[in-house]
């Protein structure tokens, strides 16, 4: 079988594993069970005001639009601003089963059309938006974490042309080490959702003439209300 | 795709000849280059990063086996089908089978440097099967029946008006008078094109940046997005990924994200970094009902065998392209084959043999720059001049084998040798002091094809110091 | 006592410019040397070395280590040749016993000229003098096998009427590399043409480099493509060793 022949040789390539000691299996053991803390740059250690700076600029430097709001229950209207500045305004607003975002109220902004909520069996509109919510976001590069689920199907990060996302203040991190492991701690038996997307500003391309268009295929705009 | 390594020289005279290209090129220094160095900087630890991303690499390699057991075992748990192919010939067999029991038409495909070193889309195409390109870039290539002249970038080599040009004539349903002048016109026709497709596709097969063995998870790395709706969209996601790609866990992924954009774009991160764990699970509204995992070795473990292990480090940011003189002056198709580039000097022959890409090696002045920007530090020149061992032991390079003997014949004897170099040293400076240097000279066409000889300025040092040490007034 | 320094030559030193090598030997004299210039000396082996010819490059390497026996540095007018001593040969001889010791001696003896004279002998200048503005040409081996890039810069900066400028960075190579420039004469004139660019770009008067092998790849496309920019081994700026025409000009073009 394939399998066998292909770790045989590998096995054969590999001068430690003539022996027939158990180190190397240990090694990889101990590795999986605890992974390695690996020296990281400073700026993926910051706490408190300095970590939320960090995340605030790399978010705009990918060219990701950002609204801080005081609570939750100000995002619909900072939806209703973001999709104002968006030319034309996207005719629908797609929104993920998520109980944070059922419960908001939107009679108070000034979107004329209703959040509808995604449908999966109907593709969403090229110019559609979508709001899907945040598991947290990673502050060393301005990184959205989202994980697949009824609450952010991986259809709404992907499809839309414009994405908005809600984040919690509170859901901060400071690296990936810590998402990963904060995201591995919140799971029954510590197993991953289909999809952890990490999204780091709007689709984009640089292969027409090496100059950088955004929209390549996932969406144009990305907008990020701060929450908390 | 059909090597053609073996036609390096005409290739590279070609490329040198090619206007279009080198207007493409001349964009390397101010575009990726400049913003790697301006990415760099922003990182003041970037040094230690690639160290560590360097000993991340080896301490995989070193346990390869186990950690490609690992991974499997945890992403069959996770619920994807891992399949193992010793050959490119199995690999393409394994996802026709694939495809065909799920009697797929359409296949979107995202960018996958390890579907081109099998040819996959060809075997599709031939069982009837369309296999749809999605990365921008590939899909340029795909349409003009051209192959990737970069790792990151594949149609670096491609203008503007040429997009255009093939959009007309490819996209013919569309509106014949329509303004495709801007870029974004381009991306957006491209996008609503790709967008059906994306929707139709019966499956999707991407290849994978990393495959994690702490979780069974396969990490892939776009800007476009194309990748994503690949896995996401149809039913089915088929991972092609070849046996270098395993890391042991996320801690040790996380490290090498850092390197990786960086060096690529000079992006801190990409747009999208996806983890996918396995298939749809239940109450998950979208996704794919199927994912397979098909991991490749193609040679690979015999370049462990071989002492080309540390080529493996490899994790495809393409910098050593990018800052290569070489790569600068004749871009990536004049290499061959998939992979171009110092990395592909190195990569080349141990797919292809020496025999068919003996040139690749020798066309490198060993200005070292690529191992200076070499996020996981793979000592390239020293795997360079280990092919040229090679090639001068067993290949075609007679002639030089025996210039070589003929001048070791008197540089291991000194005295023969001073003697030697002072009439030869004499003669040429009689010729050539007045104006200097010579345009022309026997046995050297190769020096003065495109430049001047010097002309020496008469004696040897050798010959002058001895005279200085008697007294001798120069 | 004055430490006794073994002048590598270099072979294109010894066949084609004399001239740098009594610039160099003066320079080491100058910084309170005696030099020595064995004559069991031919080449350092790196042409056999890169060819893919390892045996060759350890007969010479031998040949060397030996022919430099009992002095107590062992210094060499170009950065290419250095790093293949200090570096390379050690490489060599990795695992064979005795012999390896005795290169790692040797090796941990060699420096490049440049940086001998500034962190082996603290030299801050060398009391030359040269009107007009020079711009640096950093060889790889040099620059990247050895990390010398501020140590040429210093000394000519203290030239007296001496006006050091910055080229501009774009190519990393003059694409020069040995027998590469000759098997790949196209592909090595294209990059020769971009360092030039840079090399133009301050408008300098003169180009200093380390290593005759990219001076005289630089040179000879230069004269080829008729532009007009002198080039020079630093030694002779630093020496002031300026009585010969600079590389690939003749008596007739420097009157």
């Amino acid at each position: 079988m394939s399998r066998e022949t292909i770790l045989a040789r590998i096995r054969s390539a590999l001068p430690a594993a003539a022996g027939r000691t158990d180190e190397r299996p240990r090694a990889v053991a101990q590795r999986l069970a605890d992974p390695p803390h690996h020296p990281r740059p400073a700026f993926a250690s910051l706490t408190g005001e300095a970590r939320h700076a960090r995340l605030i600029a790399a978010l705009e430097t990918q060219g990701t639009d950002v609204i801080e709001v005081a609570s939750l229950g100000d995002v619909p209207a900072a939806v209703a601003t973001l999709l104002g500045r968006s030319q034309p305004t996207p005719p629908r607003l797609v929104i993920g089963d998520d109980a944070r975002l059922a419960g908001l109220s939107w009679e108070k902004t000034s979107l004329t059309a209703r959040p509808e909520q995604w449908d999966a069996s109907a593709p969403l509109e090229d110019g559609d938006a979508a709001l899907t919510h945040a598991w947290g976001a990673v502050a060393e590069t301005g990184t959205l974490v989202l994980l697949s689920g009824a609450a952010s199907p991986a259809s709404l990060t992907f499809l839309p042309e414009f994405h908005l996302v809600a984040l919690a203040r509170e859901s901060i991190v400071s690296s990936f080490e810590e998402a990963f492991q904060r995201i591995a701690e919140s799971r029954v038996d510590q197993r991953f959702p289909r999809a952890v997307n990490l999204v780091s500003g709007p689709s984009r391309t640089g292969d027409i003439g090496g100059r950088i268009v955004k929209g390549a295929h996932g969406p144009r705009r990305l907008g990020v209300i701060l929450y908390g | 795709m059909t090597p053609s390594t073996e036609t390096f020289k005409s290739n590279a005279r070609a490329a040198l000849a090619d206007a279009k290209l080198a207007k493409a090129l001349a964009g390397l220094p101010g575009g990726l280059v400049a913003q790697r160095t301006a990415a760099k900087g922003r990182v003041p630890e970037f040094e230690a990063l690639r160290n560590t991303a360097r000993d991340i690499r080896d301490h995989t390699l070193a346990h390869l086996d186990l950690y490609l057991e690992a991974f499997a075992q945890k992403a069959e748990a996770a619920g994807s089908r891992v399949h193992w192919a010793e050959t490119a010939e199995e690999a393409r067999a394994i996802i026709a089978r694939l495809c065909q029991e799920r009697g797929a038409r359409l296949v979107t495909k995202g960018k996958s440097m390890v579907s081109e070193e099998i040819a996959l889309n060809r075997h599709l195409e031939d069982l009837g099967i369309t296999a749809v390109e999605t990365d921008l870039g590939e899909y340029l290539l795909q349409i003009r029946g051209e192959t990737p002249s970069h790792i990151i970038a594949p149609a670096i080599h491609l203008s503007q008006d040429q997009v255009e040009a093939d959009f007309r004539v490819h996209h013919n349903h569309l509106a014949p008078d329509r303004v495709l002048t801007t870029a974004e016109s381009l991306v957006a026709e491209a996008r609503a094109v790709l967008r059906e497709r994306f929707l139709a596709a019966d499956i999707g097969i991407t290849g994978a940046n990393f495959l994690v063995a702490e979780t069974g998870s396969a990490i892939i790395v776009t800007n476009e997005g194309n990748g994503d709706l690949s896995a996401h969209l149809p039913k089915t996601h088929i991972v092609l990924a070849a046996i270098d790609k395993v890391v042991p866990t996320l801690a040790d992924a996380a490290t090498l994200l850092r390197v990786l954009a960086r060096s690529a774009t000079g992006q801190d991160m990409t747009a999208y970094t996806s983890l996918l764990t396995g298939p749809k699970a239940p109450g998950d509204p979208d996704g794919p009902a199927e994912c397979h995992i098909v991991i490749l070795d193609n040679g690979r473990s015999e370049m462990l065998k071989n002492g080309l292990g540390e080529a493996l480090r490899c994790i495809r940011c393409g910098a050593c392209l990018n800052h290569c003189p070489i790569y600068n002056a004749i871009g990536g198709h004049a290499y061959g084959w998939v992979y171009s580039g110092p990395i592909g000097a190195v990569l080349s022959p141990a797919f292809l043999g020496i025999d068919a890409a003996q040139d690749l090696p020798s066309a490198s002045t060993f200005c070292g720059k690529c191992e200076e920007v070499c996020p996981v530090k793979i000592p390239i020149t020293r795997l360079l001049r280990g092919w040229r061992e090679k090639s001068l032991e067993t290949g075609k390079r007679r002639h030089e084998r025996w210039l070589l003997g003929a001048w070791a014949f008197f540089a291991r004897r000194p005295r023969l040798y001073h003697l030697a170099t002072r009439f030869a040293v004499a003669t040429l400076s009689v010729l050539g002091r007045p104006r200097g240097a010579f345009k022309r000279l026997p046995l050297a066409g190769g020096w003065t094809a495109r430049r001047d000889f010097p002309a020496p300025q008469g004696r040897t040092f050798q010959q002058l110091w001895a005279e200085h040490q008697r007294g001798v007034p120069r | 006592m004055k430490p006794r320094v073994g002048l590598f030559v270099t072979c294109l030193v010894d066949l084609m410019r004399p001239s740098v090598g009594f610039a160099a030997a003066r320079l080491i004299e100058e910084a309170g040397c005696v030099v020595v210039v064995p004559a069991g000396q031919t080449c350092c082996g790196q042409p056999a070395y890169n060819a893919g010819d390892p045996e060759t490059a350890r007969d010479l390497a031998l040949q060397t280590v030996r022919a430099f026996e009992g002095c107590d540095f062992v210094v060499a007018p170009s950065g290419s040749c250095a790093a293949m001593l200090r570096i390379h040969y050690p490489a060599l001889f990795k695992g064979r016993g005795g012999v390896e010791s005795e290169v790692e001696a040797f090796a941990g003896r060699v420096h490049e000229l440049t940086s001998f004279l500034v962190n082996v002998r603290h030299k801050t200048e060398t009391g030359a003098k040269f009107s007009g503005r020079v711009t640096h040409h950093d060889a790889c081996s040099g620059l990247r096998e050895l990390g010398i890039r501020s140590e040429p810069r210093q000394l000519l900066a203290a030239v007296e009427g001496l006006e050091l400028v910055e080229a501009r960075e774009v190519s990393p190579c003059c694409g020069f590399g040995g027998l590469f420039s000759v098997k790949y004469p196209e592909i090595s004139g294209a990059v020769a043409d971009r360092k030039i660019e840079d090399l133009r770009a301050p408008a300098a008067d003169l180009v200093t480099g380390g290593d005759l092998g990219c001076l005289m790849n630089l040179a000879g496309r230069l004269r080829r493509t008729g532009i007009h920019l002198p080039c020079r081994h630093v030694a002779e700026v630093l020496a002031g060793e300026l009585h010969d025409p600079p590389i690939a000009w003749g008596e007739e073009d420097a009157r």
